[in-house]
């Protein structure tokens, strides 16, 4: 590295991860006022810049973004969570499992966000209305949404970026993912309700209680419901999502790109339901796309100047070349740092520093990626800033009058976190003992 | 009788009778009792102590509920009739009680559809009708006037704003022509409306009558501007106790409007006086205001 001329790029780059973690601007601004400086200091051209950009990851969320508001509207999540509601009768287990069940589906094929925003609201009601405290289903919803989203390729960002960035294909995430993470959720919910058991007795031996539940389901089928329901919209949408999954399972056949047929099948859907276009693009959340161009073009300065090769010569290789200790830091380091940053700009720096570690110690069945995907996504459940998700959550929660403080997440986070990053090191550790 | 358990039972039943009348919000409430009677696990002595809990909530609740409260005590009654079940097996006792209250909903239903049939003779074409809130008036007599083929049009006072979607919710799916404005704008309708409807939670003994809130003001003004006020109610709404024993919910809550802070306070309900209502349409036809307490069914 050479350290004179690499010190601007280090000194934006820190000073825009500050801004980001600490909330104290708009990502997308921090990120592409980072690259603007960057610019004008010629550190690097415009042009140069745009090269650094991974249109792929764009184009991936770009697509899903859309796909998810078009259902959205249509109104099967609203369907979707009342139904559910109606299946728990109010039974606290029932909601607690149901509810996770549901939230992982959603976190693992749909983007976090939407899934809390779609799940929180309802579960704060129908615990509310029962005259229990949301906070504990609030809280275990987000930890969900967090394990649920490592499954897969489109789960998490972390895993889009990867995916995109690497090449790893929509099958390789869920073969390679799915095995740890479902042991993850069961012990997780386990630990969840053990900690929780009290408030979750059966309520089937008070009459009281289940009248209340009854008229419960009444009044949230009534709210949640009365939204207008677009059948022909609904048909249209999660028809072109199971093709869009269809064609992320099948691309080794097919040969096109997640982000080509999340794209793709978008684009379809504007068609052939003659949405409003405007309107639909105005759900895209641009300044999350902004955020990643901006973060793609701060982390591709760094490599260039040989920041990352140093970081990862002097950091991660210092370790040896026990690939057992590489993998496990991997996980560990990506855990932890993505607990208390950003886990996007992470999982966008740790890339090429990943690619250098494997040039020295090639590990097979990219089980280093499987590392710092799990790492990255499971980390977040550390703290409220480790996911968007989180962030968004206690946003709602706080809405509808339910308190979750920094201490509080952070407390029942940390357990989750550790029990997620345990299982995960035993799965790799395993994973990487029969592939060596 | 736990505290707990009847806070949430009446804010249910607050909240639920914002978007349906107290009729339906009765009918619900007996058809929870009876899926809550299903999935119930307990032995025979507890079952009668749980039942009778169950009611006393009920006839607790803040406000007090109309029709369901009589409903209740019509069932406590049958149950006393059987000697809260002489043979003191569960799975009887509760067949037993789900065939009571399946008659009582029967008879809840019978009277609704009574009333809406009753009030079909109080629409009649060109009318403009002035209606606040999702009562009898609106959930029966409009939609089924309409399917009659009665030509009238409706004026909708907007309130609390789940009310008034639901008013517009039903008048958009029954086709009823409709115009929307604030309560406070109707001064200026009075030389276009002809007529107001109202429902009610309870006619009490006292010549009272409980209502939504914000009732009482739409009826005021519409008496002093001497349009007619038509009062729609079932009869097993009326209830001998008085308007005081009503339990009128008050309510404060904390708001902060451009940086101010203060308490806000509001009540469930409002006390009207009968004598502001020009007409009293019950199931079993118009009532006079001084004959209501021999309709009186508890």
């Amino acid at each position: 590295m050479e350290h004179s001329n690499a010190f601007l790029p280090i000194l934006v780059f820190l000073v825009v991860y500050v801004a980001i973690t600490f909330e104290l601007v708009n990502k997308a601004a921090a990120a592409l006022a980072g690259v603007g400086v960057l610019v004008v200091l010629r550190v690097t051209t415009e042009h140069h810049a745009v090269g650094f950009i991974d249109f792929e990851t764009l184009m991936l969320l770009t697509g899903m973004m859309i796909l998810v508001s078009m259902i959205k509207k249509s109104g099967f999540f609203t369907i979707v969570s009342v139904k559910i509601a109606e299946i728990t009768k109010g039974t606290p287990v029932r909601i607690l499992v149901l509810f996770s069940i549901v939230t992982a589906l959603m976190s693992a094929f749909l983007d976090n966000v939407t899934t809390v925003l779609i799940i929180i609201p309802i579960i704060i009601e129908l615990t509310r209305g029962m005259g229990l405290n949301p906070r504990n289903y609030v809280l275990s919803q987000i930890f969900i949404s967090n394990i649920g989203g490592t499954a897969t390729l489109i789960g998490d960002p972390p895993n889009v970026i990867i995916g995109s960035k690497v090449g790893l294909s929509f099958n390789e995430f869920i073969l390679n993912l799915t095995p740890a993470v479902i042991p993850i959720f069961i012990i997780v919910l386990g630990y969840i309700w053990f900690i929780n058991r009290v408030e979750f007795k059966p309520i089937n031996t008070n009459m009281s209680k289940l009248v209340s539940v009854q008229l419960l389901l009444e009044k949230i089928r009534y709210e949640f419901a009365n939204i207008k329901i677009d059948k022909n919209l609904m048909i249209k949408s999660l028809a072109c999502l199971f093709l869009a999954i269809l064609l992320f399972i099948t691309q080794t056949i097919t040969g096109l790109a997640p982000g080509v047929v999340a794209l793709g099948m978008a684009m379809v859907l504007l068609i052939i339901s003659r949405a409003d276009v405007e309107h639909v693009l105005e759900e895209v959340e641009w300044s999350t796309l902004l955020f990643f161009t901006g973060l793609f073009i701060l982390v591709g300065v760094l490599e260039e100047y040989g920041v990352i090769e140093w970081i990862a010569h002097n950091v991660f290789m210092n370790v040896g070349d026990n690939p057992y200790v590489i993998v496990l830091m991997v996980l560990w380091v990506s855990g932890i740092a993505s607990g208390f940053l950003d886990n996007i700009p992470f999982t966008i720096t740790m890339i090429p520093i990943i690619h250098l570690l494997l040039e020295s110690n090639p590990i097979p069945n990219n089980i280093l990626w499987w590392s710092l995907a799990l790492g990255a996504c499971l980390g977040g459940n550390i703290t409220i800033i480790g996911a968007s998700a989180n962030i968004v959550s206690v946003g709602i929660a706080k809405k509808y009058g339910v308190e979750i403080s920094f201490i509080d997440f952070m407390i029942k986070g940390i357990i989750v976190s550790l029990i997620s990053l345990v299982i995960a090191s035993i799965y790799l550790v395993i994973y990487l003992r029969l592939s060596l | 009788m736990s505290t707990k358990d009847q806070i949430v039972l009446d804010s249910l039943f607050r909240d639920i009778v914002k978007f349906y009348s107290s009729s339906h919000t009765s009918l619900i409430t007996l058809r929870a009792i009876i899926e809550a009677i299903k999935d119930l696990d307990c032995v025979a002595d507890v079952f009668i102590s749980q039942l009778k809990e169950v009611c006393a909530i009920i006839t607790n609740s803040q406000p007090r509920m109309f029709p369901i409260d009589n409903l209740i005590i019509l069932f406590e009654q049958e149950l006393e009739k059987q000697e809260y079940f002489k043979d003191k097996n569960i799975a009887t006792m509760k067949s037993a009680s789900i065939e009571i209250i399946e008659k009582l909903i029967k008879r809840l239903e019978y009277d609704m559809s009574e009333l809406a049939k009753q009030g079909l003779n109080h629409i009649e074409d060109g009318d403009f009708i002035v209606l606040h809130a999702v009562e009898e008036p609106v959930e029966l007599l409009m939609p089924e006037a309409k399917k009659m083929g009665k030509e009238f049009k409706v004026l909708i006072l907007k309130q609390d704003a789940i009310k008034t979607m639901q008013v517009i919710n039903i008048m958009e799916k029954n086709s009823i022509k409709y115009t929307v404005i604030p309560e406070w704008d109707l001064i200026h309708f009075f030389d276009k409306v002809n007529k107001l409807f109202i429902g009610a939670y309870a006619i009490t003994s006292d010549g009272k009558f409980v209502s939504d809130s914000g009732t009482s003001n739409i009826v005021s003004e519409c008496h002093i501007h001497k349009l007619p006020i038509y009062l729609f109610s079932p009869i097993l709404e009326i209830t001998p106790t008085f308007s005081r024993h009503q339990n009128i919910y008050l309510k404060e809550e904390s708001e902060n409007v451009s940086g101010l802070d203060y308490t806000l306070i509001s009540h469930s309900s409002d006390i009207v006086s009968l004598d502001l209502v020009d007409h009293i349409i019950t199931d079993q036809g118009e009532i006079e205001q001084n004959k209501l307490a021999e309709f009186c069914t508890v």
